[in-house]
């Protein structure tokens, strides 16, 4: 699934997390499979369910982390992926 | 001992407690921890002093927590269901002091989360509890030998959340009703993190189930989960919630076990306990009539002698002959499950077959399963 700058990502409703130490753990309650996210994967994640955009998503993480913007393009992609994959956050279209 | 003083060392924060691993291997010390009910307990706390161990405890925490997260979700609806249907209930044990005491709730282990209604709410809960998805389960019953019911929720025939429904605190008679639900309810405190209808119970009452529960059900063991959590209760508690809390333990002839909880939680983590809750203070004996709870302190105590005290404790012949009854003769479908799951064998031998095998079990001191 392609997932546009303009999108949003939402939390699936199955899933909850919790932040230990610096690292995030997800569940998805409804297959009760886990994930953790260590410290900037939990950043990511943060502001990809928290912000209007994914590129607003982006852009805050260019700010905080020294990374290069196609470097953090590409492991951002990964990682949306692998959200969307298993289930742990919905795409809505912007 | 040795796992008892080793893992408490490693609780109480302990600098040469992280030297454990140089005489265990890490599948002992987690077996340790996991008996002791204090695995996410001891992970947490070698990972966040040697860095070079949370590499080894990650999968530990990681899956505590997820567990946990599930059983939140759980409580959350079970709790608000409850309330819905009218059902009042106070958390308790684990379930609670997960949430009022610990950092986080992952880090105290419980194989199920005990919950406790007024006895006449047992039918509308068990139908709250049977609509969300939970099944009893076939365990023992009669209504003087047991005060509390297991409902667990299955996945795929997995078993993936118990609820252990109390409507008494302990099923030895002479700890049954010596806190009741309307006492406890009336002083809890709310569990903001389950929801707005969940409450656990206050400080002194708290601590006063800590130190009664390990010694009615489970003779006074050393597991440490459980004298970790009196050791955090009792961390936390104000003078006024001492007088509080001592007043009860006298009053309900729970002094010398009150006691023994507070001195086995200070000789392992050091616990501050003020004079007044000391060797020299209100607990203390004071005559040489003892308390018939110190009875139960006899970690060898045969079984047998809790129904000879059930017997004693009750207050009519009419109760006591209901008691042996329930014992000797529970319902068929009870004996069927326990005993001959899988085949027909003639229901009398099951009964006889109980008797014999329920004599020595008795007689022999074996000790129910502890859940922490």
């Amino acid at each position: 699934m392609t997932v546009a700058p303009s999108d949003r990502l939402v939390v699936s409703d199955a899933v909850v997390t919790r932040a230990v130490k610096s690292d995030t753990v997800l569940l998805n309650t409804a297959t009760g499979r886990y994930f953790t996210l260590d410290e900037i994967g939990s950043r990511a994640w943060t502001l990809l369910t928290t912000l209007p955009s994914v590129q607003a998503a982006r852009e805050a993480l260019l700010v905080e982390y020294a990374v290069e913007p196609d470097q953090l393009a590409r492991d951002l992609e990964a990682l949306i992926e692998i959200l969307v994959a298993r289930g742990l956050v919905e795409v809505r279209r912007g | 001992v040795r796992d008892t003083a080793e893992l408490g060392a490693v609780l109480r924060g302990d600098p040469a407690s992280v030297r454990i691993l140089e005489t265990w291997s890490i599948e002992d010390l987690r077996d340790a921890a996991r008996r002791h009910g204090v695995l996410p307990l001891v992970a947490d706390e070698l990972s966040r002093r040697t860095p070079a161990l949370a590499d080894l405890f990650r999968p530990d925490i990681e899956g505590a927590v997820a567990a946990d997260l599930y059983r939140e979700t759980e409580l959350r609806r079970v709790v608000a269901a409850l309330a819905d249907a009218g059902v009042a209930s106070v958390l308790f044990k684990g379930a609670a002091l997960a949430y009022t005491h610990y950092a986080r709730p992952d880090l105290r282990a419980r194989d199920d989360s005990d919950v406790l209604i007024a006895p006449e709410a047992r039918r509308p809960a068990h139908r709250v509890l049977v609509g969300l998805g939970y099944g009893p389960d076939e365990h023992v019953t009669g209504e003087l030998v047991t005060y509390q019911a297991i409902y667990a929720k299955r996945h795929d025939g997995v078993r993936v959340h118990t609820i252990d429904l109390h409507w008494r605190i302990a099923n030895p008679q002479l700890f049954a009703d010596v806190l009741s639900f309307e006492e406890l309810r009336r002083d809890a405190v709310g569990i903001p993190a389950l929801g707005p209808a969940a409450f656990g119970p206050s400080g002194p009452h708290a601590l006063f189930l800590a130190c009664v529960h390990r010694v009615a059900h489970h003779r006074d063991t050393e597991l440490l989960a459980w004298i970790y959590d009196i050791h955090l209760i009792a961390s936390r508690l104000t003078d006024a919630d001492w007088e509080t809390f001592i007043d009860l333990a006298v009053a309900r002839g729970m002094a010398a076990i009150c006691r023994q909880g507070l001195e086995r939680s200070a000789a392992l983590f050091g616990t501050a306990v003020p004079d007044s809750a000391g060797p020299a203070g209100r607990l203390a004996p004071r005559n040489n009539r003892p308390e018939p709870s110190t009875a139960f302190l006899n970690g060898g105590r045969p079984q047998l002698a809790t129904f000879v005290s059930d017997l004693r404790t009750l207050s009519s012949w009419r109760d006591r002959g209901r008691l042996i009854r329930e014992h000797l003769a529970p319902p068929p479908s009870y004996m069927r499950q326990v005993y001959a799951p899988a085949s027909r064998a003639p229901l009398g031998m099951l009964y006889v077959w109980r008797a014999v095998r329920g004599a020595w079990r008795w007689l022999a001191g074996v000790e129910a399963p502890k859940r922490v």
